[in-house]
Protein backbone atom coordinates (compact mmCIF):
# COMPACT_ATOMS: atom_id res chain seq x y z
CA UNK A 1 0.00 0.00 0.00
CA UNK A 2 2.80 2.49 0.08
CA UNK A 3 3.20 2.08 -3.39
CA UNK A 4 -0.38 3.23 -4.27
CA UNK A 5 -0.38 6.64 -2.48
CA UNK A 6 -3.47 8.54 -2.17
CA UNK A 7 -2.64 11.17 -4.24
CA UNK A 8 -1.77 8.87 -7.45
CA UNK A 9 -5.23 7.01 -6.70
CA UNK A 10 -6.28 9.50 -8.69
CA UNK A 11 -3.94 9.15 -11.81
CA UNK A 12 -4.99 5.47 -11.65
CA UNK A 13 -8.62 6.02 -11.89
CA UNK A 14 -8.04 8.71 -14.48
CA UNK A 15 -5.64 6.52 -16.43
CA UNK A 16 -8.39 3.30 -15.97
CA UNK A 17 -11.46 5.73 -17.71
CA UNK A 18 -8.60 6.44 -20.31
CA UNK A 19 -8.06 3.24 -21.10
CA UNK A 20 -11.75 2.31 -20.75
CA UNK A 21 -12.45 5.38 -23.32
CA UNK A 22 -9.49 4.51 -25.80
CA UNK A 23 -10.69 0.99 -25.91
CA UNK A 24 -14.31 2.10 -26.85
CA UNK A 25 -13.36 4.61 -29.47
CA UNK A 26 -11.31 1.80 -30.66
CA UNK A 27 -13.41 -0.54 -30.99
CA UNK A 28 -16.13 1.90 -32.45
CA UNK A 29 -13.64 3.72 -34.76
CA UNK A 30 -11.50 1.05 -35.67
CA UNK A 31 -12.66 -2.48 -34.90
CA UNK A 32 -16.48 -2.59 -36.17
CA UNK A 33 -14.57 -1.13 -39.77
CA UNK A 34 -11.56 -3.82 -39.71
CA UNK A 35 -14.21 -6.22 -38.85
CA UNK A 36 -16.57 -5.34 -41.80
CA UNK A 37 -13.64 -4.72 -44.36
CA UNK A 38 -12.14 -8.26 -43.41
CA UNK A 39 -16.09 -9.93 -43.78
CA UNK A 40 -16.45 -8.03 -47.42
CA UNK A 41 -13.29 -9.39 -48.76
CA UNK A 42 -13.83 -12.71 -47.28
CA UNK A 43 -16.85 -12.40 -49.01
CA UNK A 44 -15.38 -10.89 -52.07
CA UNK A 45 -12.70 -13.65 -51.78
CA UNK A 46 -15.57 -16.37 -51.62
CA UNK A 47 -17.40 -15.04 -54.65
CA UNK A 48 -14.35 -14.65 -56.97
CA UNK A 49 -13.59 -18.15 -55.55
CA UNK A 50 -16.80 -18.77 -56.87
CA UNK A 51 -16.74 -17.62 -59.90
CA UNK A 52 -13.10 -18.79 -60.70
CA UNK A 53 -14.78 -21.89 -59.95
CA UNK A 54 -17.48 -21.70 -62.41
CA UNK A 55 -15.57 -20.36 -64.91
CA UNK A 56 -13.44 -23.56 -64.58
CA UNK A 57 -16.65 -25.74 -64.63
CA UNK A 58 -17.57 -23.68 -67.51
CA UNK A 59 -13.98 -24.12 -69.08
CA UNK A 60 -14.05 -27.69 -68.28
CA UNK A 61 -17.37 -28.11 -70.22
CA UNK A 62 -16.27 -25.66 -72.90
CA UNK A 63 -13.35 -28.11 -73.05
CA UNK A 64 -15.67 -30.95 -73.34
CA UNK A 65 -18.01 -29.67 -75.71
CA UNK A 66 -15.02 -28.77 -78.04
CA UNK A 67 -13.13 -31.98 -77.49
CA UNK A 68 -16.81 -33.62 -78.88
CA UNK A 69 -17.15 -31.61 -81.44
CA UNK A 70 -13.55 -32.12 -82.17
CA UNK A 71 -14.02 -35.87 -81.91
CA UNK A 72 -17.32 -35.42 -84.39
CA UNK A 73 -15.71 -33.76 -86.80
CA UNK A 74 -12.95 -36.34 -86.78
CA UNK A 75 -15.26 -38.99 -87.25
CA UNK A 76 -16.65 -37.41 -90.27
CA UNK A 77 -13.48 -36.05 -91.42
CA UNK A 78 -13.38 -40.47 -91.51
CA UNK A 79 -16.24 -40.84 -93.13
CA UNK A 80 -16.02 -38.26 -95.32
CA UNK A 81 -12.82 -39.56 -96.51
CA UNK A 82 -13.69 -43.37 -96.19
CA UNK A 83 -17.00 -42.57 -98.20
CA UNK A 84 -14.46 -40.28 -100.75
CA UNK A 85 -11.99 -43.44 -100.91
CA UNK A 86 -14.71 -45.76 -101.29
CA UNK A 87 -16.62 -43.52 -104.48
CA UNK A 88 -12.93 -42.81 -105.66
CA UNK A 89 -12.32 -47.06 -105.50
CA UNK A 90 -15.57 -47.49 -107.50
CA UNK A 91 -14.75 -44.82 -109.97
CA UNK A 92 -11.88 -46.46 -110.69
CA UNK A 93 -13.05 -49.91 -110.62
CA UNK A 94 -15.62 -48.75 -113.13
CA UNK A 95 -13.01 -46.65 -115.66
CA UNK A 96 -10.96 -50.04 -115.14
CA UNK A 97 -14.41 -52.39 -116.26
CA UNK A 98 -14.86 -49.83 -119.05
CA UNK A 99 -11.59 -49.78 -120.32
CA UNK A 100 -11.35 -53.93 -120.39
CA UNK A 101 -14.95 -53.81 -121.98
CA UNK A 102 -13.69 -51.37 -124.53
CA UNK A 103 -10.25 -53.40 -125.32
CA UNK A 104 -12.26 -56.39 -125.14
CA UNK A 105 -14.51 -55.03 -128.04
CA UNK A 106 -11.00 -54.09 -129.81
CA UNK A 107 -9.94 -57.12 -129.81
CA UNK A 108 -13.41 -58.77 -130.69
CA UNK A 109 -13.43 -56.33 -133.87
CA UNK A 110 -9.92 -57.21 -134.95
CA UNK A 111 -10.30 -60.30 -134.53
CA UNK A 112 -13.49 -60.66 -136.65
CA UNK A 113 -11.69 -58.59 -139.01
CA UNK A 114 -8.93 -60.62 -139.20
CA UNK A 115 -11.20 -63.85 -139.27
CA UNK A 116 -13.16 -61.66 -142.60
CA UNK A 117 -10.04 -60.43 -144.18
CA UNK A 118 -8.61 -64.41 -143.89
CA UNK A 119 -12.11 -65.92 -145.38
CA UNK A 120 -11.64 -63.27 -148.19
CA UNK A 121 -7.95 -63.84 -148.84
CA UNK A 122 -8.84 -67.84 -148.76
CA UNK A 123 -12.35 -66.96 -150.98
CA UNK A 124 -9.85 -65.25 -153.49
CA UNK A 125 -7.29 -67.59 -153.73
CA UNK A 126 -10.16 -69.93 -153.75
CA UNK A 127 -11.56 -68.14 -156.85
CA UNK A 128 -7.93 -67.95 -158.48
CA UNK A 129 -7.57 -71.45 -157.91
CA UNK A 130 -10.87 -72.27 -159.11
CA UNK A 131 -10.48 -70.04 -162.48
CA UNK A 132 -7.36 -71.54 -163.42
CA UNK A 133 -8.11 -74.82 -162.96
CA UNK A 134 -10.89 -74.38 -164.93
CA UNK A 135 -8.58 -72.28 -167.75
CA UNK A 136 -6.20 -75.40 -167.55
CA UNK A 137 -8.90 -77.97 -167.71
CA UNK A 138 -10.52 -76.43 -170.46
CA UNK A 139 -6.97 -76.34 -172.75
CA UNK A 140 -6.59 -79.96 -171.25
CA UNK A 141 -9.90 -80.84 -172.57
CA UNK A 142 -9.40 -79.22 -176.03
CA UNK A 143 -6.46 -81.59 -176.53
CA UNK A 144 -8.11 -84.80 -175.21
CA UNK A 145 -10.90 -85.21 -175.00
CA UNK A 146 -11.34 -88.86 -176.18
CA UNK A 147 -13.98 -91.03 -177.81
CA UNK A 148 -14.76 -93.10 -174.58
CA UNK A 149 -15.31 -89.24 -172.74
CA UNK A 150 -17.66 -88.37 -175.45
CA UNK A 151 -19.60 -91.58 -175.30
CA UNK A 152 -19.59 -91.25 -171.61
CA UNK A 153 -21.21 -87.82 -172.02
CA UNK A 154 -23.97 -89.17 -174.56
CA UNK A 155 -24.55 -91.79 -172.02
CA UNK A 156 -25.26 -89.86 -169.27
CA UNK A 157 -27.00 -87.29 -170.78
CA UNK A 158 -29.61 -89.70 -172.17
CA UNK A 159 -29.86 -91.03 -168.83
CA UNK A 160 -30.64 -87.65 -167.54
CA UNK A 161 -33.21 -87.12 -169.86
CA UNK A 162 -34.70 -90.57 -168.31
CA UNK A 163 -33.68 -93.19 -171.46
CA UNK B 1 -39.09 -85.07 -191.05
CA UNK B 2 -37.93 -82.80 -187.82
CA UNK B 3 -34.90 -80.67 -188.03
CA UNK B 4 -32.21 -81.46 -185.60
CA UNK B 5 -29.28 -80.15 -185.36
CA UNK B 6 -26.40 -81.63 -182.97
CA UNK B 7 -23.26 -79.27 -182.58
CA UNK B 8 -19.97 -81.32 -181.94
CA UNK B 9 -16.24 -80.84 -181.63
CA UNK B 10 -14.71 -81.63 -184.78
CA UNK B 11 -12.34 -83.97 -183.14
CA UNK B 12 -15.76 -86.43 -182.44
CA UNK B 13 -15.00 -89.23 -184.59
CA UNK B 14 -17.74 -90.61 -186.55
CA UNK B 15 -18.73 -93.81 -184.95
CA UNK B 16 -19.20 -91.68 -181.70
CA UNK B 17 -21.68 -89.36 -183.68
CA UNK B 18 -23.18 -92.43 -185.26
CA UNK B 19 -23.73 -93.39 -181.75
CA UNK B 20 -25.20 -90.20 -181.16
CA UNK B 21 -27.88 -90.15 -183.91
CA UNK B 22 -29.02 -93.51 -182.84
CA UNK B 23 -30.04 -92.17 -178.94
CA UNK B 24 -31.07 -89.05 -180.30
CA UNK B 25 -33.58 -90.99 -182.31
CA UNK B 26 -34.18 -93.27 -179.46
CA UNK B 27 -35.47 -90.22 -177.84
CA UNK B 28 -37.19 -88.19 -179.82
CA UNK B 29 -38.23 -90.68 -182.64
CA UNK B 30 -37.14 -91.47 -186.43
CA UNK B 31 -38.17 -88.83 -187.76
CA UNK B 32 -35.40 -86.09 -186.39
CA UNK B 33 -33.22 -85.55 -189.18
CA UNK B 34 -29.86 -84.90 -187.53
CA UNK B 35 -27.58 -82.68 -189.07
CA UNK B 36 -24.04 -82.22 -187.52
CA UNK B 37 -22.47 -78.68 -187.15
CA UNK B 38 -18.90 -79.09 -186.11
CA UNK B 39 -17.46 -76.16 -183.91
CA UNK B 40 -13.74 -76.73 -181.86
CA UNK B 41 -15.08 -74.26 -179.83
CA UNK B 42 -17.37 -76.53 -177.59
CA UNK B 43 -14.31 -78.57 -176.63
CA UNK B 44 -16.25 -81.97 -175.76
CA UNK B 45 -19.79 -83.43 -175.57
CA UNK B 46 -22.63 -81.72 -177.74
CA UNK B 47 -25.64 -79.14 -178.16
CA UNK B 48 -28.95 -80.61 -179.89
CA UNK B 49 -31.64 -78.15 -181.29
CA UNK B 50 -34.91 -79.85 -181.30
CA UNK B 51 -38.38 -78.54 -181.99
CA UNK B 52 -37.39 -75.47 -180.69
CA UNK B 53 -35.46 -76.67 -177.51
CA UNK B 54 -31.61 -76.30 -177.22
CA UNK B 55 -30.17 -79.07 -175.01
CA UNK B 56 -26.44 -78.09 -174.30
CA UNK B 57 -24.19 -80.87 -172.64
CA UNK B 58 -21.25 -79.52 -174.13
CA UNK B 59 -17.62 -79.36 -172.03
CA UNK B 60 -17.47 -75.64 -173.18
CA UNK B 61 -20.73 -75.08 -171.44
CA UNK B 62 -19.93 -77.05 -168.44
CA UNK B 63 -16.69 -75.13 -167.88
CA UNK B 64 -18.18 -71.39 -168.25
CA UNK B 65 -20.73 -72.55 -165.56
CA UNK B 66 -18.06 -73.68 -163.28
CA UNK B 67 -15.86 -70.62 -164.62
CA UNK B 68 -19.08 -68.01 -162.99
CA UNK B 69 -19.30 -70.05 -159.99
CA UNK B 70 -15.50 -69.90 -158.94
CA UNK B 71 -15.93 -65.99 -160.68
CA UNK B 72 -18.84 -65.42 -157.84
CA UNK B 73 -16.58 -66.33 -154.88
CA UNK B 74 -18.07 -70.30 -155.11
CA UNK B 75 -15.60 -72.93 -153.48
CA UNK B 76 -17.43 -75.47 -155.17
CA UNK B 77 -18.61 -76.51 -158.86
Amino acid sequence: MDLLKPEMLGDVIINIVNILILFFVTKKLLYKPVRNYLAARREKELAALTGAQEAKKEAEEAKARCDALLADAEKEKETLLSGAKAEAKAAAEALLADARTEADEVLRKAGENAEAEKARVLRDADREIGLTAVELAGKILGREVSDEDERRLIDDFFKHLGD
Amino acid sequence: MRSCVITVSPAMTDDTFAYLVKRVHARFGEDADCVRVNDADVLGGFQIEFDGAVYDNTVKTRLDQARDVFSRGGGSV
